[in-house]
């Protein structure tokens, strides 16, 4: 409704405002356009052709993709690539609420907690990864102390050696990075919400859970789209925990779609690692658009 | 409902040290009355509708609704506002931006689980009594200021509460509308005959609103009474001038036998009925609205002065006048003198007031 006045209205400007409302537009065009649209389309084209350092690039149509199509390795990458946003994600974005949810109450230290909660997403990947990988140790890591500790029967957990073992142990360490950022985001959208809403809703006689379910989470919805925006695209394109903690391994059972095309790119197969690029770059913005849709994001009039 | 506050003081704890922002506030407020608290901001009014609400909970003392006690920390007592039944209009209308009118008016309806027929009939009728009829479908964002003070008091009669409190509900809106607005509120408490505390700084809407005042400063009550009482006899210098507009003048006074000795060497006589403060000796502030200094032509026992300046109100005429016992406002009805001028005020003992000053 008010995008079709606001269409309108750009429609009805003189012609001499046409041209400024455009001029002013056209920094943000090019650096969009240069930072964005150039390497987007750049790879694009490079994943038509084969493309590797010993030999002169050549055109060959869908090849890469019908290569790739054939790969088991690419289709266990696909698979797990899935699988890991769809663990990490929810649970990095409800950890991240609840931590916001307790930041965002009034306590005395609290600037103080909020400050010590982003430290994680702070320290480099490469860090803490080498962190995990000593704290998942067979014989004297953190983790298999702790298990004999709580449970002295069971045997150590062979986490970086077995499949599962593997991806929990890349998705406790991606967890433990990133959920400080989404609880930062929702925040920000948390302290957004009026203290008076809920006040009122207290003296409407809404319950906890009430003035969560109607006032909290629908006034979060914006800002909960694009926390789940930003993780997505974030665990879509996991490399730096995985390269550090695993490799890819065992067997390629990490091997998360940004390795596997690494892999390619190290080996200078630069046509295939682009068609495993675009790939990935069609599910991110297939997702988003999704997400996007959810959030009612255009359509509501502020 | 009648409400009862007894001795309720309020700390609060920050990292910059203790606010004592209520101390010992003792309050009747009878069942179906308009109660208004008046202060100047930061006094403590919201905190004590806050108390009474069950939004922050009393350090010290009790309150009591009818002959059940809701709060007393002494007692380890607290009701919370889910079981006070307490309307609310905030001064901001916390209006719910995610729903629409019919859904901010609905909303205490329905999470208290009421069945959808029962929820439409009650927010028809409390839109209806309030003129929202055609809004319904709207969002708060699409409303004018007037419009969503009403959404907020319908919101807050739609579920019939047993007190009804309003925090300063008519400072956002243009002056005109609050005129109005105050007058429909006024009829709408007397139909319905909830017991209503309203928190105002405003003098005015207290005055016309309210069948009594209490009057805080500073955390503490100055005075409690009816609308007139509080303008006729003022406990304090401070309650002489906040009520009243154009407030009252005071002066210096020092007390010698049964006259008052004011700046310049004029004396007043004190009345008879004000006779009891014989013996009382030293200083005192003398009070007189600027209604009650008369214009007069024969200098005998009046003050002179000087005009300094001449507003026109309308009705009346405020004049600024450099007098021999300090500066005064003066109200005229008609003939104003010119700025200027030199002219006589003439000091009706009966209508001065007598604050004396702790030794
Ligand atoms: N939550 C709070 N924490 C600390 N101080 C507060 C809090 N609420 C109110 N106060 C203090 O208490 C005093 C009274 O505040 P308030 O009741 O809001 O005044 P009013 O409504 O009369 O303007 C003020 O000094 C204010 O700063
Ligand atoms: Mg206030």
């Amino acid at each position: 409704m008010s995008t079709e006045s606001n269409n309108s209205a750009a429609d009805r400007l003189p012609p001499r405002e046409r041209r400024e409302a455009l001029a002013f537009l056209l920094p943000v065009a090019l650096f969009l356009g240069g930072l964005v649209l150039v390497p987007v389309l750049g790879t694009l084209l490079d994943s038509l052709h084969r493309d590797v350092t010993f030999l002169p690039r050549s055109f060959i149509g869908l090849e890469n993709y019908r290569a790739l199509s054939a790969d088991p390795a690419f289709w266990a990458s696909v698979r797990f690539t899935l699988v890991f946003v769809l663990v990490s994600v929810p649970l990095q974005v409800v950890l991240g609420l609840l931590i916001a949810l307790v930041l965002n109450e009034g306590f005395a230290g609290r600037a103080l907690l909020r400050a010590c909660v982003l430290i994680p997403w702070a320290v480099p990947a490469a860090v803490s990864g080498r962190v995990f990988e000593l704290i998942y140790n067979y014989s004297y890591g953190a983790a298999n102390w702790l298990i004999q500790l709580v449970h002295p029967g069971a045997g150590p957990v062979n986490w970086l050696g077995t499949e599962l073992g593997a991806l929990a142990a890349v998705v406790v360490a991606d967890t433990y990075k990133t959920t400080p950022f989404a609880a930062l985001l929702l925040l920000a959208g948390l302290s957004a919400i009026p203290e008076d809403l809920y006040g009122q809703a207290r003296i409407d006689r809404a319950t906890f859970l009430q003035r969560f379910f109607r006032i909290t989470l629908p006034l979060l919805k914006p800002v909960l789209v694009v926390t789940l925006i930003f993780r997505t695209i974030d665990a879509l394109r996991v490399f730096d925990v995985i390269f550090v903690l695993t490799g890819g391994g065992p067997g390629g059972a990490t091997s998360a779609l940004s390795i596997y095309g690494f892999r390619y790119y190290a080996a200078g197969d630069f046509g295939y690692a682009s068609a495993v690029s675009v790939i990935l770059f069609f599910i991110s913005l297939t997702l988003v658009v999704g997400y996007a849709s959810l959030g009612g994001f255009g359509r509501e009039a502020r | 409902m009648h409400l009862t506050i007894h001795n309720c003081s309020k700390r609060f704890r920050t990292l910059r040290g203790t606010v004592e922002a209520l101390r010992e506030v003792s309050l009747e407020i009878g069942d179906g009355e308009f109660f208004v608290l008046l202060g100047p901001s930061g006094c403590g009014k919201s905190t004590l509708l806050n108390l009474v609400a069950g939004l922050e909970r009393p350090s010290s003392g009790e309150i009591r609704f009818g002959e059940t006690v809701v709060a007393a920390p002494a007692r380890r007592i607290f009701v919370s506002p889910r079981q006070r039944n307490v309307a609310m209009v905030f001064q901001s209308y916390a209006l719910y931006p995610h729903l629409d009118v019919f859904g901010n008016i609905a909303f205490p309806l329905k999470v208290a689980g009421e069945k959808e027929g029962a929820v439409r009939d009650a927010v028809a009728e409390a839109a209806g009594r309030l003129g929202l009829g055609d809004l319904l479908g709207r969002r708060p964002g699409e409303l004018s200021g007037g419009q969503r003070q009403r959404v907020a008091i319908a919101r807050a009669l739609v579920r019939r509460p047993s007190v009804f409190l309003l925090d300063e509900p008519l400072s956002n809106l243009d002056a005109q509308l609050r005129a109005g607005t105050r007058t429909e509120l006024k009829a709408l408490q007397q139909e319905l005959g909830i017991t209503t505390l309203y928190v105002t700084h405003d003098q005015t809407e207290a005055m016309t609103l309210g069948h009594r005042i209490a009057l805080l400063e500073e955390g503490e009550i100055v005075q409690v009474g009816a609308p007139q009482e509080l303008y006729d006899a003022p406990a304090t210098p401070f309650a002489a001038t906040f009520i009243g507009s154009p407030p009252m003048n005071l002066l210096q006074g020092l007390i010698i036998e049964r006259e008052v000795l004011l700046p310049g060497g004029f004396l007043v006589n004190v009345p008879v009925e004000k006779r009891d403060m014989e013996g009382l000796k030293g200083e005192v502030l003398v009070g007189i609205r600027p209604e009650h200094l008369v214009v007069v032509q024969e200098k005998e026992g009046a003050v002179p002065g000087t005009v300094r300046m001449v507003e026109p109100l309308g009705r009346e005429f405020l004049l600024q006048i450099a007098s021999g016992i300090g500066d005064l406002q003066a109200l005229v009805e008609k003939n104003p003198p010119q700025r200027g001028e030199n002219v006589n005020l003439y000091i009706d003992p009966r209508r001065v007031h007598f604050f004396f000053l702790q030794a």
